[in-house]
């Protein structure tokens, strides 16, 4: 048995020669002068509405354009970013290609995606937060059919019981404090009941989410013209901003380990989440629950983050006028709806926003509004990178107790390090 | 107390000590087998020892895998299973044959050649992805199967791991095979192979799991379904934000029982080595 | 097998000597690997190698330039090479002695003549398979400040709770732990397989000599294992040096950098920052080290 396994491999051993030798015949070119196009997503819930589309697509442009989709599984935090690495060493990448909305700012100025500003043709459409993450330079480089933003959910019997009723119009968005009181009156050490849950993932989550506290309080993360960050990462109302935070962790009001479903299992009152959690507390119909502002600082107006997936076209590409058609085919009103109607996505154009009529009604509306009226795009810079992760672990050190102007002026150097070797 | 009573007391003790300990070693995957049986609202709910007791049994999560329409989970298997077992047998066959030549068949530079190589375990792959890629790349390997089988069929820790044990094989047995006239290869196929039996079990299962659950490197050559393994294929049942931790065990418990099966098919090789021929130490 | 038809020809022609055939015949059956480790480990080596010299950003491989040493001399100055360097040192002078014990004490558990030993050697072996995600999630619940049961235990004993993955002070020593309980089952194959080599014989003659357990482990069973022993403490060496993917998934690093290790480093600057020539200077320097450590245990191992 042991030998014949042996035998086996020196047996493969040769076919693995033929096996190589014929791989090589297949990439054939296109026959009758179709335009081929690929297509690159991220997996998830809206690959069904994509099949969809492309599929139209396909039969619209019969015998001239073939667009194909592949979907890229996320996997760990940067998966698919790290593909689209490997493929840009190569120039292998597709056609289209789908990006996280900060990443924009860093691909364009590898000039692995291309400007599409005579592409684009709806432009006045689309919420001004999707344009302006989609814009490097003055440029627009990508434009995609959703949004996002993060708002808070809550238990609406553990409110109730508390005697808290939160707000249900944009005006009377929480501010800070009432929003920490709450909290406070929500949390139940002896039970292990938390006034908030939000989530402390490490990748891109905690300045996606902590960030409408900093914008809120007239702070920001970089200088406008993205020269520096020294004075404004760790300038004084980013750091009041965290500060406030911080509150939550120092006091025991937000758990620091909680399990992944600690707010759907009744643990935690509230939850600081994006859009797509409405779609999941759906699986937990036994439970009342409610949608409300992401509170706002006590200094400034309300804002909520925004950003989701949006498209650009490679440089790699041989035929941009054709991936432009395919381009504004998926952004196309009809379209975006489509895509926008799985998961519950807020969709990025105005007027797809009116269609959805059933986001007029309490809770939704609340996402609706935060979209189309507080939405706030996060910088568009090349260090971005550098940004966000160095900031992450800086806001994830603070939680944890760290000093706040300290850990963030750790940041501002690292990231005007990167800047200057830029 | 007799000695036969005395020697069972003794077996008896040490199947519990092995019992006891081993418990605690796989009760996080009887966890994530039993998470995968629990309805998904359930799964967090409780996080004490009665974990590991459902109240509510479903096979829900192993329908939604097994027969999703989108996702054809027997495809994704049958590629790893492929891609797995074929850098396995090759690796057996490539790797020892290449240790018995470095310690036994000494040539001119062997013994720098095992120095470089024992040196280049110690590169870590995280570094050399980008290189690599390349490399494959401008083989015209990219969402081939050779990507996933080729480059780690030759690998520095299995040949490090056979040079060690060959020269730990007793000198009589080769040197009578060679009186008997056989020659270095039927010498190492007839006598050191079959003498062997434990490392080459012990260097198939390791490199089947490193293989098997490899997910960066598939992913990154694979973009076609075509060639896509289970660990990149099981990521297609995961919505990007909304997690279905159910769905997750469900199929980490079915990616994990080849590894399980493989692991227990080599182990009968795990007899007395060399004794059954009789020589001393 | 096409090996054993290219031999006979050539003895045919011309007689050669034993001692000869055999050199030829190990050029022969080493050239299949060193072909193959050359092309997908050399070369990617050396192309690492070449990229330390130069600002290399992994989305523009066109705009690549040489800038000599610049990556160099930035690694050196930055702090947190120091600390990663730190940390990787205290892990793998940790967890080396620790783990490879405990892997020894299984295998010698499992290699007893008992009919649960199969099952035992399953049990043992099955962290080494069980998915990180799955690992991640339980230890970090284990390690839970307020519910986990690690402390809970602790409570039993008197002992108030503690931070554990929360702490910068306790963050590497809770990954240590948990790394020893995921990974010992690799070393005691390894063990195992070692552990069947010794002969039975030898055995026999010292309980004639009425040798006890600490004897015969002493006295037989280390002696004949040595080859292996050195083997498993090296690759367990270099493993360590290597710790990644548990801080990645578990701590990010954190908190305040105290689990942030050499490849944690490489991976965040290579892939997160995209910067591949400051990366593969890491990666250079870290093979320079580990390999300077291994070449000291090696020594301290034959002494």
């Amino acid at each position: 048995m042991f030998k014949k396994l042996l035998v086996l491999s020196a047996a493969a051993m040769l076919s693995i020669g033929s096996l190589a030798a014929c791989s090589n015949e297949e990439a054939g070119g296109s026959e009758s002068g179709e335009v081929q196009l690929t297509l690159w997503h991220p997996e998830g819930d809206k690959s069904v509405a994509y099949d969809e589309i492309l599929k139209e697509f396909n039969k619209e442009h019969e015998g001239e354009i073939e667009a194909k989709i592949e979907y890229i599984p996320r996997g760990n935090k940067y998966a698919y970013e790290d593909k689209i690495s490997a493929a840009a060493t190569s120039n292998t990448l597709p056609d289209l290609v789908a990006m996280d909305g900060p990443n924009v700012a860093n691909y364009a100025d590898a000039g692995i995606i291309q400007p599409i500003d005579d592409v684009v043709k709806e432009k006045d459409k689309f919420v001004d937060s999707a344009i302006k993450q989609g814009t490097f330079n003055d440029k627009l480089y990508a434009i995609g059919p959703t949004e996002s933003t993060v708002a808070l959910f809550y238990n609406k019997k553990m409110l109730a019981d508390a005697g808290i009723s939160p707000p249900t119009k944009l005006e009377d968005a929480w501010t800070w404090d009432e929003f920490y009181e709450a909290a406070k009156k929500l949390t139940d050490k002896e039970k292990g009941i938390y006034g908030v849950n939000w989530t402390l993932d490490y990748g891109e989550w905690i300045i996606y989410f902590t960030g409408p506290a900093v914008w809120s309080n007239g702070g920001s993360f970089i200088a406008e013209d993205g020269s520096t960050s020294e004075g404004y990462v760790n300038g004084p109302e980013t750091v009041e901003a965290i500060k406030f935070l911080q509150k939550f962790t120092n006091e025991g009001l937000v758990n620091l380990q909680p399990t992944p479903t600690e707010f759907e299992d009744g643990n935690a009152a509230m939850m600081l989440m994006g859009s797509w959690q409405w779609a999941k507390l759906q699986g937990y119909p036994e439970t009342e629950w409610g949608i409300t502002y992401y509170p706002k600082s006590p200094n400034g107006d309300q804002v909520s983050p925004s950003g989701d997936w949006t498209w650009g076209i490679s440089t790699s590409t041989k035929n941009k006028e054709a991936a432009g058609e395919l381009l504004n085919f998926i952004n196309t009103k009809d379209n975006v709806n489509k895509i926008a109607a799985v998961e519950s996505t807020p969709p990025s154009r105005t007027d797809s926003m009116a269609d959805l009529t059933e986001w007029d009604q309490e809770p939704m509306n609340v996402l609706k509004e935060q979209v189309l009226n507080t939405a706030h795009a996060r910088p568009a810079t090349t260090s971005y990178p550098v940004l966000s992760t160095k900031y992450g672990q800086a806001v994830q050190n603070i939680f944890l107790g760290g000093d706040v102007q300290d850990e963030l002026d750790k940041v501002a150097k690292e990231v005007d390090a990167d800047i200057a070797r830029k | 107390m007799s000695y036969q009573t005395k020697e069972k007391m003794k077996k008896v003790f040490l199947s519990i000590v092995i019992l006891v300990l081993g418990f605690l070693f796989i009760a996080p995957l009887l966890w994530m087998i039993i998470a995968s049986i629990k309805p998904e609202t359930m799964i967090f709910k409780d996080m004490g020892f009665s974990a590991f007791f459902p109240k509510e049994v479903t096979f829900d999560n192993y329908m939604a895998i097994l027969f999703s329409e989108r996702v054809n989970f027997f495809h994704y298997m049958w590629n790893s299973i492929l891609t797995v077992s074929l850098t396995v047998l090759f690796g057996l066959f490539v790797n020892s044959l290449c240790a018995y030549a470095l310690v036994k068949l000494k040539f001119p530079f062997s013994n720098f050649i095992l120095l470089v190589i024992i040196a280049l375990y110690v590169v870590p792959f995280e570094s050399m992805l980008i290189p690599l890629y390349i490399v494959v790349n401008s083989l015209g390997w990219i969402n081939e199967y050779p990507a996933l089988i080729v480059p780690f069929i030759a690998s520095a820790f299995n040949i490090f791991l056979f040079r060690q044990f060959f020269m730990g094989f007793p000198k009589e047995l080769e040197e009578a095979a060679m009186l008997d006239g056989a020659s270095p290869w039927q010498t190492f196929w007839r006598v050191v192979v079959p003498n062997s039996k434990p490392v080459f079990a012990t260097a198939a299962i390791l490199t089947f799991v490193s293989q098997w659950s490899d997910f960066m490197w598939p992913l990154i050559v694979a973009t076609d379904k075509k060639i896509q393994t289970v660990q990149v294929g099981i990521q297609y049942l995961f919505a990007d934000r909304t997690i279905e931790y159910g769905q997750i065990m469900a199929a980490l418990t079915l990616t994990t029982i080849p590894v399980i099966l493989i692991f227990i098919f080599f182990q009968r090789y795990y007899v007395q080595g060399i004794t059954s021929s009789g020589v001393k130490g | 097998m096409e090996v054993k038809t290219t031999v006979v020809p050539v003895s045919q022609k011309k007689p050669m000597t034993y001692e000869k055939q055999k050199r030829l015949l190990g050029v022969v059956f080493s050239l299949p690997a060193l072909i193959l480790l050359f092309t997908f480990l050399i070369l990617p080596v050396i192309l690492a190698f070449v990229y330390s010299f130069m600002n290399y950003n992994m989305l523009n491989p066109d705009g690549k330039v040489f800038t000599g040493l610049d990556n160099y001399i930035r690694l050196f100055q930055d702090s947190i090479f120091l600390t990663s360097l730190k940390n990787t040192l205290y892990f793998t002078i940790l967890v080396v002695p620790i783990q490879c014990s405990v892997a020894l004490g299984l295998a010698l558990l499992v290699n007893k003549k008992v009919k649960v030993a199969g099952i035992g050697r399953v049990f043992f072996f099955s962290p080494v398979v069980t998915s990180m995600v799955v690992v991640a999630i339980l230890w970090t619940f284990l390690y839970n400040v307020d519910s986990g049961i690690i402390n809970n235990a602790l409570n039993f004993f008197g002992i108030e709770n503690q931070p554990f993955l929360l702490s910068a002070d306790q963050a590497m020593n809770s990954i240590i732990f948990m790394s020893v309980w995921q990974a010992a089952g690799f070393q005691m194959m390894i063990f195992l397989a070692g552990l069947k080599d010794v002969p039975e014989e030898l055995y026999e003659a010292a309980e004639m000599d009425g040798a006890n357990v600490w004897q015969k482990f002493k006295h037989v069973t280390l002696p004949s294992i040595s080859h292996v022993t050195g083997f498993v403490l090296i690759i367990t060496t270099i493993q360590a040096f290597r710790l990644f993917i548990q801080p990645f998934v578990m701590t990010n690093g954190g908190p305040s950098d105290s689990t942030k290790t050499l490849v944690f480093m490489l991976y965040e600057n290579g892939f997160q920052f995209r910067d591949v020539g400051y990366s593969s200077a890491i990666a250079v320097v870290f093979f320079v080290i580990v390999l300077v450590s291994s070449f000291i245990l090696k020594k301290v191992l034959k002494q």
